[in-house]
């Protein structure tokens, strides 16, 4: 028994193969199955474990466990159980699957020990995660999710561009930590992974698409993609100093942009970019703590987003809106809903007894303690905007404020079942901060509920919710969008189609109509030679009695001057 | 606002005053902005309007645009 290693990844891997073949009925309750025993698989298996295989030349490393892998194996295992339960009234099997497999992979690149698995597994979820966003069915997410796959595979490009090169340095596929003096091949890998923690300028596919994903399939989107970068930030690119530069800037970045967004998913998205910019800085600090820290609020994000994005799905079920313009006075119709995504909300805006208080203080206090004071009050700032913005704008606008006259559908009990089983560990954790920090890869003496920081956080929380309620006007929701940085590809897109797609086409078809004609014109030539020397005549067809007499004219003249040229030239030879 | 609300929240500032105050010895980090009673009171508040202020800014002038900008539905 102690010598049977599955790795957890299979186990989804499976259950998403299975699922079409099992009675529509059971689908939903097996991918509930499937994610709750990998849950279990990830919470026993004891640390220390290996899986290798050989494959030509190569070790490759299938399956490692140790303190961190099994941290956010955990919550990985878990928020696919939980979006099992919210997504349970889906009737489109290729949905659970795909959820299943971006699973999978996500968990592949968690446990993997080499790099290559790790790759494999980090393609698995982009086009995974793709059909999540297609399955919308709809033109916008269509297109959002074409421009979504192709920056992913570009990402991933790269990605295996440095591999390939770190492969070829350091002769082994094993995943360690790589060094900024290690060359090309380490920042390449680096930009790989930045791509996918959505740090910017590289972002604007998450912003771009995770709005117009489905309503469950966004709640996978935001738990696995950006966090398995993070996770493999910690693993290999800690203390990596610009990634304290990076992150402090995103976590106001997507502050900012969330403030000018109408659509409460989009809103979530930038607020996805905000908090992992936590997690990036945290990495770039390096300290045990800072790596403690980054970890545990990528266990509390997944926690607390997904429950955000629940929320802002029922809402989209109910209404089918999911602009601020369009919503409003809905707490007494969806109250259930407003109660689980405020417990949400609370949680990333840090209030105590919840779980974002206990986690994004470490990332805080240890930039405090090394010393970066400028990435400290950049994420104070964030907190102040994050607050305004996740926590008062958002239900505000949504909830309250105009009286729309909306009258939402019944939700789907399992939507409120998932969301009530995220926001239970979302206070837990909070009440007993203990539980999450037995988890982290390095021994934890900190203390969240320090007066200090109470005093802080008190202070910050009260003030921004004044400063919330005198410019709420100004905050009013416009139906407007703000370009960010896909400014470049989509606008461009128009004139770069005319140029490289439009323009060799019309060449193409212009040559394509030449060719026809000059072909025409060489079959008529072929069907009666003599056409072009007699332009004046009538007749089209070649008959040989027409033209014989004019031909024996023409090669009678050219006998008689040959045989003239001949005689003459035998007579006077010089 | 109801008349709790308002009471509430001065309550609270009060408190976190206080208790900044009388239990200063606390940290022993020694930073130089936690020695100051009502400092995130202050960072709050400005830092909300200004980021409220400063990203309406940007929106009005470069960023906001029309809904059907990008032509995608």
């Amino acid at each position: 028994m102690t010598d049977v290693m599955v790795p957890p990844a299979l186990l989804l891997f499976l259950g998403a193969v299975c699922l079409p073949f099992l009675p529509r009925k059971i689908r939903p309750w097996a991918f509930m199955f499937f994610a709750l025993t990998t849950l279990f698989l990830v919470w026993f298996l004891p640390e220390g474990k290996i899986l290798t295989a050989r494959v030509m030349d190569y070790t490759l490393i299938l399956c490692r466990t140790d303190s961190l892998s099994r941290l956010f194996g955990i919550i990985f295992a878990f928020i696919a159980f939980a979006g099992s339960i919210y997504s349970f009234h889906i009737k489109e099997t290729a949905q659970h699957s795909a959820a299943l497999l971006y699973a999978a992979g996500a968990l592949g690149v968690t446990y993997a020990g080499d790099f290559f698995t790790l790759f494999i597994c980090w393609e698995l979820m982009a086009v995974a995660s793709t059909y999540l966003i297609w399955s919308r069915r709809n033109r916008a997410a269509r297109r959002s999710g074409f421009r979504y796959l192709i920056f992913h595979v570009f990402g991933g490009g790269i990605l295996f561009m440095g591999l390939l090169l770190h492969i070829a340095e350091a002769k082994s596929l094993a995943i360690t930590s790589i060094s900024p003096d290690s060359g090309l091949s380490s920042w390449l890998m680096l930009l790989g992974v930045l791509i996918n923690a959505a740090v910017p300028p590289l972002h604007a596919w998450l912003s771009d698409a995770y709005p117009k994903a489905t309503i469950t399939g966004a709640v996978f989107l935001s738990a696995f993609t950006t966090k398995t970068a993070v996770y493999v930030l910690i693993r290999s690119f800690s203390g990596w100093e610009i990634l304290i530069v990076l992150g402090a800037i995103m976590t106001v970045y997507g502050v900012v942009f969330a403030i000018l967004a109408n659509d409460i998913r989009g809103i979530l998205a930038y607020h996805i970019i905000s908090q992992v910019g936590y997690m990036v800085a945290g990495v770039g600090i390096g300290t045990e703590l800072a790596l403690n820290g980054s970890s545990a609020h990528a266990f509390s994000h997944i926690l607390y987003k997904a429950l955000l994005f629940m929320g802002a799905g029922t809402v989209l079920y109910a209404t089918g809106k999911s602009k601020l313009t369009e919503l409003g006075g809905l707490h007494k119709s969806m109250r259930p809903a407003l109660i689980l995504y405020m417990i949400a909300a609370f949680s990333i805006s840090g209030f105590p007894l919840f779980n974002g208080f206990i986690s994004k203080s470490m990332v805080i206090s240890a930039a405090g303690e090394s010393h970066y004071y400028l990435g400290m009050f950049l994420m104070f700032l964030a907190s102040v905007g994050t607050f305004l913005s996740v926590g008062l704008k958002l239900p505000y606008f949504t909830w309250f404020a105009d009286e729309k006259k909306l009258e939402p559908k019944p939700l789907p009990r399992n939507m409120l079942w998932g969301m009530g089983l995220v926001a239970f560990f979302c206070i837990l954790h909070g009440i007993r901060p203990t539980l999450l920090y037995g988890l982290l890869p390095f021994q934890s003496h900190f203390n969240p509920y320090s007066v200090s920081h109470l005093v802080e956080t008190t202070q910050i929380l009260v003030f921004t919710f004044i400063a919330f309620w005198i410019t709420r006007r100004k905050l009013a929701p416009k139906a407007e969008i703000a370009l960010d940085v896909d400014w470049l590809y989509r606008k461009s897109a128009d004139a770069l189609r005319r140029v490289f797609i439009d323009g060799p086409a019309g060449l193409f078809s212009i040559t394509d109509n030449w060719i026809g004609i000059l072909v025409r014109k060489g079959v008529d030539f072929a069907a009666n030679p003599m056409k072009p020397f007699i332009p004046l005549s009538e007749d089209e067809d070649y008959a040989p009695d027409r033209y014989r007499p004019g031909i024996q004219v023409l090669l009678s003249l050219l006998l008689l001057v040959f045989i003239f040229l001949v005689v003459f030239g035998l007579f006077f030879p010089n | 606002m109801k008349k709790w609300w308002i009471v509430g929240l001065v309550a609270l500032t009060i408190l976190s005053l206080a208790a900044g105050i009388l239990f200063i010895e606390d940290h022993g980090s020694g930073h130089w902005w936690a020695r100051i009673p009502g400092f995130f009171i202050l960072f709050a508040f400005a830092g909300g309007i200004l980021l409220v202020v400063f990203s309406k800014y940007l929106g009005r002038k470069f960023l906001s645009k029309d809904e059907g900008y990008y032509k995608d539905d």
